[in-house]
């Protein structure tokens, strides 16, 4: 059935994030550890909005419109994130 | 002409109102632009947390450590199979079966991630972490309360739904949980795993 099969790739993209995400780790996950577990997210997001929330049924435009919106929140928090580790924004106090 | 007289009053009401592009969404146009709403607003917050962690990735690193990842975790595991019950009895009342106990099953399970989350906060405020600690705590309380909020109404929804059966009202309070799933799944990962 393909509601119960999407639940368990969901759980297992949460526990792939997790383990990725090393819960006892203090140290920095890095550019690519991060692009994964967001990678992991948005596609859980995208077989939540397809599968549950049953986006399937529309059209194509309606479609593309979440899952571009979706890359963009993604590639704006991988963005953000690589500025971080270079420190190329400046705090302001 | 005779047929026109319905469309022609300024009470009536259509009965196939044309939502224009999100008539092609399932269920209730009006839960889409809800959606569309809060996804928006969401991105938003999510955005601001990823440009302050940005302007001070130490003090963001150093606040984290004083979450529970592993609780975290498991509450995103409560709210997806919440999500899959959910979405099981939308398809139930959908085919003519009683979806009554699968939506007690999510709302059941949307207590279960209130309570995990109070649970949470208790620990952090009891270990001095307030909404006034710093910009992470600030961020965290507002995100995951904000979020919390929603799981609320969520789960007065499908109690509601659960008494007052009908397709389309099922799979429109259906719809706003899975949409506070989604906005989960990423905030999890945000504020929880990203360091």
């Amino acid at each position: 059935m393909v509601l119960t099969r999407t639940w368990l790739l969901l759980v297992g993209l949460t526990l792939v994030a997790l383990f990725f995400g090393r819960p006892g780790g203090h140290s920095s996950l890095g550019a690519g550890v991060v692009a994964l577990v967001l990678l992991a997210s948005c596609f859980k997001a995208v077989l939540i909005l397809r599968d549950f929330l049953d986006l399937r049924r529309a059209g194509s435009g309606w479609q593309a419109f979440f899952y571009f919106y979706l890359a963009v929140i993604a590639a704006g928090l991988l963005g953000a994130y690589v500025l971080a580790e270079t420190g190329a924004v400046v705090r302001v106090r | 002409m005779p047929g026109d007289t319905d469309q022609d009053s300024p009470a009536a009401v259509p009965a196939g109102a044309d939502w224009g592009p999100l008539s092609s969404l399932p269920g209730n146009p009006m839960i889409w632009i809800l959606i569309l709403g809060e996804l928006l607003v969401f991105g938003a917050f999510f955005m601001v947390f990823g440009i302050e962690r940005a302007r001070d990735p130490a003090l963001f690193d150093s606040s984290q450590l004083h979450l529970d990842r592993t609780i975290g975790a498991a509450n995103t595991l409560v709210l997806i199979t919440s999500g899959w019950l959910a979405a099981l009895g939308a398809r139930a009342e959908a085919s003519g079966r009683n979806p009554r106990r699968l939506l007690a099953g999510a709302a059941a399970l949307g207590l279960l991630f209130l309570a995990i989350k109070a649970r949470e906060y208790a620990v952090e405020i009891d270990a001095g972490f307030t909404i006034e600690t710093n910009t992470f705590f600030t961020l965290y309380y507002l995100l995951t309360g904000f979020h919390a909020l929603h799981v609320v109404m969520g789960v007065i929804l499908l109690v509601i739904v659960a008494w007052l059966r009908g397709e389309e009202n099922v799979e429109t309070a259906c719809a706003f949980w899975h949409m506070v799933d989604l906005i989960w799944v990423i905030l999890y990962p945000l504020i929880y795993l990203i360091r």
